[in-house]
């Protein structure tokens, strides 16, 4: 079982995970995004913190995270995703 | 040609890729771009002109960037272009992404070109839930909003009638997070969606990236493909064109073939050479047989299949998918998933190939993605002869060459990643949605490809076959030939006479396999020659691109890494097959 943070304590990173190592179908808070080229890249695929997201997949061998931000599927390399941290968030929590 | 006008204004047409920007640029100009579905197939520009109201306007169509703060080729070339300046832009924005897609918006009007906003996809956006109060977001942006169908034409007048109310926003240069802060509190104001349940096409998008599914979904559409490849091109062949060529083309052949008999020169160079009196398509070699057979009827057919189905998984959203499937094995040699557009773009023909190439984001991976689509990925029309020549030897010797050729791809890949210095950046790629593609739109698009084999391979094909002849009746060709026999007869088990093919395909390597089909060679020494001509130099047409993209010395890395690895499958292949030295 993966902790799941209330709305408000979205931003407490003590409780934050991997984006590799969320679950599949499992909503979260991104709490802390890559520094430098990468972030850039996320951001301007709307990837940033405070930002909700869905994780749908991960594949095999250390193969691309897929998540759903803003309805929209971005995928995102394995060693990226490491370094993007998430908080599971409950169901009903939409974010900014 | 029409003369320019004084007063031409300049236009520019900006937005995220995949937004229905090229679908916008050719319903306002009336000339066809290329539009597709996947991020990245719109880099390089077109420009187009649209007259209005006794104004004329250049409309440039702006490489789809998701930032002007560039991270590829294309971002750097749409950031060029902003930053020229223009009389006006029109930001195509995707409704269905309004937030994401604002972020280009406010980068482009911070540089203060009079600017009107398209509101692309604002159907689809409806089918979403997603409801867009487009008063008010003209409101709070401060320039004219307009709802358009880019696919359906509808709000593209709408647009041309409002360009004079195109305004300059006194925005100033904002920081990224002051950027999204405004973009957080417009969405907020203008944007309401409701919650839909999951649709179908939601689950097969799902479904296409999974661990399992998608690699079942994956071979699917990769067998599918070759399929339809196959049975669209056979069909043209066997049911259309070899008929009309036996019952129309050769007849009126053999009837010049007597007209001209008197002059054995023009002969050999209009027919080429009778085989028992008559004349073989495929190996008489004139002007007006082979010259003219193997591109239009051995290669034609398989191009058109070809880019029918490339073109149809383009439209349909699927290629990205494809980015996903393959990014751990793509990552192994360099790459990230993402380059699986170019390798697929290059089996059509590599100098497309190549260009994609841009949208990967450092040089390194250029340079390894460019010089192992040039080394190992086999053009269509190389594959038709491959097919059509070696396939009648045996299924066995059409898979040893692909393999062999898929082997070199990783084996290179793989050693120039290890070697070259440097890293390689990881997949950050947006999945569009699947779409229905629209039927005009993929004829268009087909009709782009085809136009360009027809205008850039047919002549050259011609000239190939002309030179061919010319190197045999000088003598020329002996030359070569016994100043490359230490290689081909020596390293490849070849007869010397393969050299002459090799050589051919400096300019066309279809002509070159259908000249290797000619020397009697066993199956064994064919797939060998074939291999080393699909590895080595690349044809002149992809030669030029590579120049442009790499450079002079990379383009020279690239060249010797071909030529040492040429050689060293062509050598392997023979231990392997264990050909009897020739001598």
């Amino acid at each position: 079982m993966q902790h799941v943070a209330n709305c408000e304590d979205g931003m407490n990173q003590t409780l934050s995970l991997n984006l590799k190592d969320l679950e599949n179908g499992i909503r979260a808070q991104i709490v802390q995004m890559p520094l430098g080229e990468s972030r850039r890249r996320l951001e301007a695929l709307g990837l940033r913190e405070g930002k909700i997201i869905e994780k749908i997949s991960g594949m095999p061998f250390h193969g691309p995270i897929t998540i759903i931000v803003d309805g929209r599927q971005i995928a995102i390399g394995w060693r990226i995703s490491s370094r993007v941290m998430v908080v599971p968030v409950k169901e009903n929590c939409h974010g900014n | 040609m029409a003369t320019e006008p004084p007063l031409t204004k300049t236009l520019l047409l900006i937005g995220n890729p995949n937004v229905g920007k090229s679908v916008i640029f050719s319903r306002l100009t009336g000339v066809r771009a290329l539009s597709s579905n996947y991020p990245g197939t719109t880099v390089g520009f077109m420009e187009g002109w649209l007259r209005y109201d006794s104004e004329v306007y250049r409309i440039i169509d702006v490489p789809g960037a998701y930032t002007l703060d560039p991270t590829n080729e294309a971002e750097h070339v749409a950031r060029r272009m902003i930053d020229e300046g223009a009389d006006l832009a029109i930001i195509v924005l995707d409704a269905t992404a309004l937030e994401r897609n604002l972020y280009l918006a406010f980068q482009a009007m911070e540089r203060g070109i009079p600017t009107i906003v398209a509101l692309n996809m604002i159907d689809e956006a409806r089918h979403r839930g997603i409801s867009i109060n487009v008063e008010k977001l003209e409101e709070l942006l401060g320039v004219p909003v307009v709802p358009t169908v880019a696919l359906s034409g509808q709000g593209i007048n709408q647009i041309i009638a409002r360009i004079p109310e195109a305004k300059k926003c006194n925005l100033p240069t904002l920081t990224s997070e002051e950027r999204w802060k405004r973009i957080g509190s417009i969405i907020e104001q203008t944007q309401k969606v409701v919650h839909r349940h999951h649709t179908l096409r939601d689950t097969l998008e799902d479904l296409s990236v999974h661990p399992i599914w998608g690699g079942i979904i994956g071979i699917f559409v990769i067998s599918i493909s070759f399929y339809v490849i196959r049975l669209i091109g056979e069909g043209l062949i066997n049911l259309l064109l070899d008929p009309l060529v036996e019952r129309v083309w050769i007849p009126l052949l053999m009837k010049l073939s007597s007209l001209v008999a008197g002059w054995p020169l023009v002969h050999q160079l209009l027919i080429g050479t009778l085989f028992n009196g008559a004349i073989d398509m495929e190996q008489s070699f004139g002007l007006l047989s082979t010259g003219l057979y193997v591109p239009v009827v051995m290669v034609l057919p398989y191009v058109l299949s070809f880019y029918l189905a490339l073109s149809f998984l383009e439209d349909v959203g699927y290629l990205p998918r494809f980015a996903v499937l393959f990014d751990a094995l793509f990552h192994r040699l360099g790459l990230h998933g993402y380059a699986v557009v170019p390798a697929l773009l290059g089996l059509g023909c590599n100098v497309p190939g190549i260009l994609a190439t841009r949208v990967l984001e450092s040089d390194r991976e250029r340079f390894i993605a460019a010089t192992l689509i040039s080394v190992a990925i086999p053009c269509a029309g190389l594959q038709a002869m491959i097919v059509g020549v070696i396939g009648h030897l045996g299924i066995q010797y059409v898979l040893i060459t692909y393999g062999v050729l898929f082997l070199a791809w990783v084996v290179i890949g793989r050693i120039l990643h290890l070697f070259m210095p440097g890293y390689s950046p990881e997949l950050i790629v947006e999945i569009p949605p699947y779409r229905v593609p629209s039927a005009r739109d993929l004829l268009y698009k087909l009709w782009f490809r085809l136009k360009g084999f027809f205008i850039e391979a047919i002549p050259l094909v011609m000239v190939g076959v002309f030179l061919v002849n010319l190197l045999y009746m000088t003598g020329f060709i002996n030359v070569i030939t016994q100043l490359l026999k230490p290689i081909f007869t020596g390293l490849l088990g070849l007869p010397a006479e393969a050299a002459g093919p090799i050589i051919m395909g400096l300019l066309r390597k279809d002509v070159a396999v259908g000249m290797l089909a000619t020397l009697n060679m066993t199956p064994q020494q064919l797939v060998i020659a074939t291999v080393t001509l699909a590895m080595t130099f690349p044809c002149i047409a992809t030669f030029i691109v590579l120049w442009k993209e790499l450079g002079g010395k990379k383009l020279a890395a690239s060249l010797a890494i071909m030529i040492l690895s040429a050689l060293t499958a062509g050598t392997l292949l023979r231990l392997a097959l264990n050909v009897a030295i020739i001598s």
